[in-house]
């Protein structure tokens, strides 16, 4: 019988196709099969169903009321309220009012909630959520459990992300309090927390499905690198084109493909018509099917500045791809390890030209591509999934000592 | 898991010619008789060489669930295949449905029965190279009675074996029988009713004391065609 | 290959009535029955475990030392339980003789259509039989929103003894609530509807079991109690269907309550609960009045 009823709260779900709304999902299923009883809480306007299949047995509740069910007077206040919440008005004492009127609603809900469901754990995903489940009022006590998935710093010090309302910025950080345990991705992370929350911290990385070996046997590599992300200036595109416009001439029968779409993809493109490699550098947009251009490729080049883990790297690797990026890129660091499941490009200098010296070393050498790949596919047997769900385990029952995952 | 299966005359075991109790007559007293609720009554419930047509369709599935659900120590489930035995085809169908069951099959010893009825044990079948050797086996020691009227029956309801010999005797003399109304200028609407105005022919006269499968069939056909065509068509030959 | 889960408290008369018409059944797969007493007290343990010497069947019996309540008892039971397949009895209500043979067949057909039976719940129709009253057949309506008519009850009817199913099926969702000491039946089934279960009725149309049903000696205000804790939990899915059906189930409940109320002699509890589903929902609590008066 499913004993432990594990309550997930994540603010938006429906139809959404992120990394963190895939780890939850991921999570989520696992857990479930693992023997607990899971609801997933959340606080959107829309009612359709999650991008990832959830399996049967797991409950979604969204505890935002229906807008159709609102009285008339009430859709019309709703339809201020939203003009009020998009507008950049932040002035002191105001910027409280809007912030009430913005997220007031879910966490006074998921308070409710918790009381009316009494699970024995609640795990809040993304910084929307832990701020809710951190300021909403329950007697009931379960076991608080945040799930963090970027750079803290870009969590909780970029203005950028999330609200921009600095009072939403400083309840995010101060609600961290409240809760028993924290979940970072990498190792790293942990230096940005204050001391006396450092020993809650645990680091729990995205599992990484395995392939199957006969499938990767049968792979047919052609001489293209891939690149994989979201066309946006973190990721470094450009470092690739550049980097490629060196390479032109001593690889004639090599081809750059770049997947993900993005707000950069014009100036991208004009970036490769500047340098005439429209010919060999290709912007493919999304695929449905990026498990066959792991197969198809035979080098994975992520030139990104930081990473909060690295999906795409450790997708790559799983697939026996070979992966090249910069030494300082967070995530990536901590998952490739120099010479024996990817390279290290040194980060210092001209980092197009780094990067192109290391890509031609490789790209001249089918054996040592191999060999990495080889040892890419057994570097990711640490974030298999049955190993991540331990940790889950730990983090939901709170057992100590959190056992820690070591760098590769 | 026990499994009894009926193979035998198509003639005998279709289930127009049977039901159900009168099968239960001549099986063991634990067995019974496994029935495919999925199917409607009208299309023969037990009549288990619908599971032989088999194509990109769960009725294997259903089958083997409810193999395994309705048996228990006591009660064996008993399969019919009526023509398992007439064509080799046929028996290497049957012989493959039952491995690609996932049920898995006990053992039992063979036991044959008159009617040509044959009760076994498929255990062997389980064993893949062996499997067809086993029917084969099967099919020698088999027992055919040819004088049915030697046949002994259960005194507690005399009828059922009556009807089933009313039956097989109706369906081996449907061909002449059918001559003979030709022969009249008359085509029997349907094999059905023909036979069952055989059976209950045979019936009646056996109940009255006659033998009829003793008689000159001939004969006895071409008066059986008079009454035909005087009750149905109002003509006399 | 089946295992009944049977909760009994105090009522060893019952629990007899109860396991012959298991024993009757004529389905003649596997079967074992699990029973767990509740805590009775000693003459009623002692007279119980009588009955299940005496039976034919295959039964296991559990004991609690104290009365910890129907829910925790019906965790124990679906823990306990280790065959393929579970069925539901209380002690005091009856199976009749084909209800497991027809739900059987029913899951034969599901296999054949092509359904994970670990998402399904075969119900049946049943015989509602009050003390002292003519047994009443009632039907289980399992087309249209499933979900919707558990809340309203009318239709669909959350009785766990009416079921069969997978101990998967059965394993689909969290446990009983341990909270609510009535209606745990209605939380685990809209909690496994909401978690993409599905019930299916069997095609025949008679009754297949019979329920034993009196009023008295119950709590109405706990039992509405535990409506409000449901309808809490389950909020957000009852808030998908507008506050007007919000409101009515709420007046539902309360007549339900004060039906409790009445049979037990508390008139004015049950005016209370009247003047409650008035306030949640007038037009049906004028309704409901309405059609009992004129029934008399």
């Amino acid at each position: 019988m499913r004993q432990l009823k594990i309550c997930f709260v994540i603010e938006k779900l429906a139809l959404r196709s992120g990394g963190a709304e895939r780890v939850l999902i991921e999570t989520a299923n696992a857990l479930h099969d693992a023997g607990y009883a899971i609801e997933i809480v959340t606080h959107e306007p829309r009612g359709k169903p999650p991008f990832y299949p959830l399996r049967a047995g797991i409950i979604q509740s969204n505890i935002r009321p229906a807008n159709e069910f609102r009285s008339r007077g009430r859709r019309v206040l709703d339809r201020l309220r939203a003009r009020f919440h998009r507008s950049d008005v932040l002035w002191p004492g105001v910027r409280r009012l809007k912030w009430v009127s913005m997220h007031g609603g879910f966490w006074r809900r998921l308070g409710r909630h918790i009381d009316a469901t009494a699970p024995d754990i609640v795990v809040a995903f993304l910084p929307p959520a832990v701020t809710a489940l951190g300021l909403a009022r329950f007697r009931h006590k379960p076991r608080l459990f945040a799930s963090l998935h970027n750079v803290p710093e870009q969590d909780f010090d970029n203005p950028e992300r999330w609200d921009p309302n600095p009072v939403d910025r400083m309840y995010r950080r101060r609600v961290l309090e409240r809760y028993d345990a924290i979940g970072i991705l990498l190792p790293e992370f942990r230096d940005w927390f204050p001391t006396r929350l450092q020993d809650r911290l645990i680091v729990m990385p995205n599992a990484v499905p395995p392939v199957s070996p006969s499938r990767l046997a049968q792979a047919k590599r052609e001489k293209t690198v891939i690149s994989v992300g979201r066309l946006a200036d973190v990721k470094e595109h450009r470092l690739l084109i550049e980097a490629w416009s060196h390479l032109k001439a001593d690889f004639p029968d090599w081809s750059c493909r770049i997947y993900g779409v993005g707000p950069l993809e014009h100036e991208l493109s004009d970036l490769i018509r500047k340098h005439g490699l429209e010919d060999t550098v290709m912007l493919m947009g999304d695929t449905r099917d990026i498990e066959s251009v792991y197969f198809s490729a035979s080098l994975l080049a992520h030139p990104a500045k930081f990473e909060g883990f690295g999906l795409v790297i450790t997708e790559a690797l799983a697939h026996g791809l070979p992966v090249l990026g910069y030494e300082d890129c967070s995530g990536f660091n901590f998952i490739v390890e120099n010479g024996r499941s990817g390279i290290f490009v040194p980060s210092e200098g001209n980092r197009a030209q780094n990067l192109s010296v290391e890509m031609a070393k490789l790209m001249r050498d089918p054996e040592r591509r191999a060999a990495l790949g080889e040892g890419g596919f057994k570097a990711i047997e640490r974030f298999a999934p049955e190993r991540i769900l331990d940790l889950w385990k730990v983090a939901i029952h709170g057992t100590e000592p959190v056992p820690q995952l070591g760098k590769a | 898991m026990e499994l009894i299966l009926v193979i035998g005359d198509s003639s005998l075991l279709l289930p127009r010619y049977i039901t159900i109790p009168e099968l239960h007559e001549f099986l063991p007293e634990q067995a019974v008789v496994f029935e495919m609720p999925w199917y409607s009554r009208t299309a023969g419930r037990y009549y288990h060489e619908r599971l032989l047509e088999f194509e990109a369709d769960r009725r294997l599935e259903a089958a083997s669930l409810a193999l395994e659900v309705e048996s228990s120590g006591d009660h064996w489930p008993v399969l019919i295949f009526p023509s398992a035995l007439d064509s080799q085809v046929m028996a290497e169908r049957v012989a493959a449905m039952l491995r690609q069951m996932k049920t898995h099959l006990g053992s039992r010893r063979l036991t044959v029965h008159p009617y040509r009825v044959t009760m076994t044990d498929m255990a062997a079948i389980t064993e893949p190279p062996a499997h067809f050797a086993v029917f084969q086996t099967l099919r020698n020691e088999e027992i055919v009675i040819s004088d049915l009227s030697s046949i002994r029956l259960t005194p507690a309801s005399p009828n059922i074996p009556g009807s089933m010999a009313a039956n097989q005797w109706a369906s081996g003399n449907l061909s002449s029988f059918c001559k003979h109304l030709e022969r009249r200028g008359l085509s029997p609407e349907s094999h059905d009713r023909a036979i069952s105005l055989l059976a209950e022919r045979h019936a009646f006269m056996s109940k009255s004391g006659m033998r009829p499968s003793m008689m000159n069939p001939d004969k006895l056909l071409e008066s059986l065609a008079d009454i035909y065509v005087n009750k149905f068509c109002g003509l006399s030959g | 290959m089946l295992d009944v889960l049977i909760p009994h408290y105090n009522d060893a008369a019952a629990l007899d009535m109860t396991l012959q018409s298991i024993e009757a059944q004529s389905w003649k797969g596997k079967l074992r029955a699990i029973v767990m007493d509740d805590g009775s007290d000693k003459e009623e343990l002692a007279h119980a475990e009588k009955v299940i010497l005496n039976s034919a069947l295959k039964i296991e019996f559990m004991k609690s030392p104290e009365n910890r309540g129907r829910p925790v008892t019906r965790n124990k039971l679906l823990a306990a339980a280790d065959a393929r397949f579970i069925a539901w009895l209380d002690a005091g209500d009856v199976w009749y003789k084909h209800k497991l043979q027809d739900q059987f067949n029913t899951i034969y057909q599901c296999v054949y259509a092509g359904e994970d039976l670990n998402r399904i719940w075969v119900t049946c129709n049943y015989d509602w039989q009050w003390m002292g009253r003519k047994r009443r057949k009632v039907t289980q309506t399992t087309s249209g929103d499933q979900l919707k008519n558990l809340f309203v009850g009318d239709r669909l009817r959350a009785y766990l003894w009416t079921l069969l199913g997978t101990r998967e099926s059965f394993n689909l969702v969290g446990g009983f609530d341990e909270r609510l000491p009535r209606l745990q039946d209605l939380d685990y089934f809209i909690s496994f509807v909401r978690g993409g279960g599905r019930l299916v009725n069997t095609g025949q149309s008679e009754p297949l079991c019979c329920y034993f049903k009196s009023d008295v000696g119950r709590n109405a205000q706990e039992i509405r109690d535990c409506y409000d804790t449901i309808f809490n939990k389950h909020g957000p899915a009852l808030g998908r269907y507008g506050h007007g059906f919000r409101r009515r189930s709420h007046a539902k409940a309360d007549f339900v309550a004060a039906r409790f109320a009445e049979n037990n002699k508390r008139p004015l509890m049950a005016l209370k609960f009247w003047l409650q589903a008035f306030g949640s929902d007038p037009r049906y609590a004028l309704y409901r009045t309405k059609t009992s008066l004129q029934k008399g």
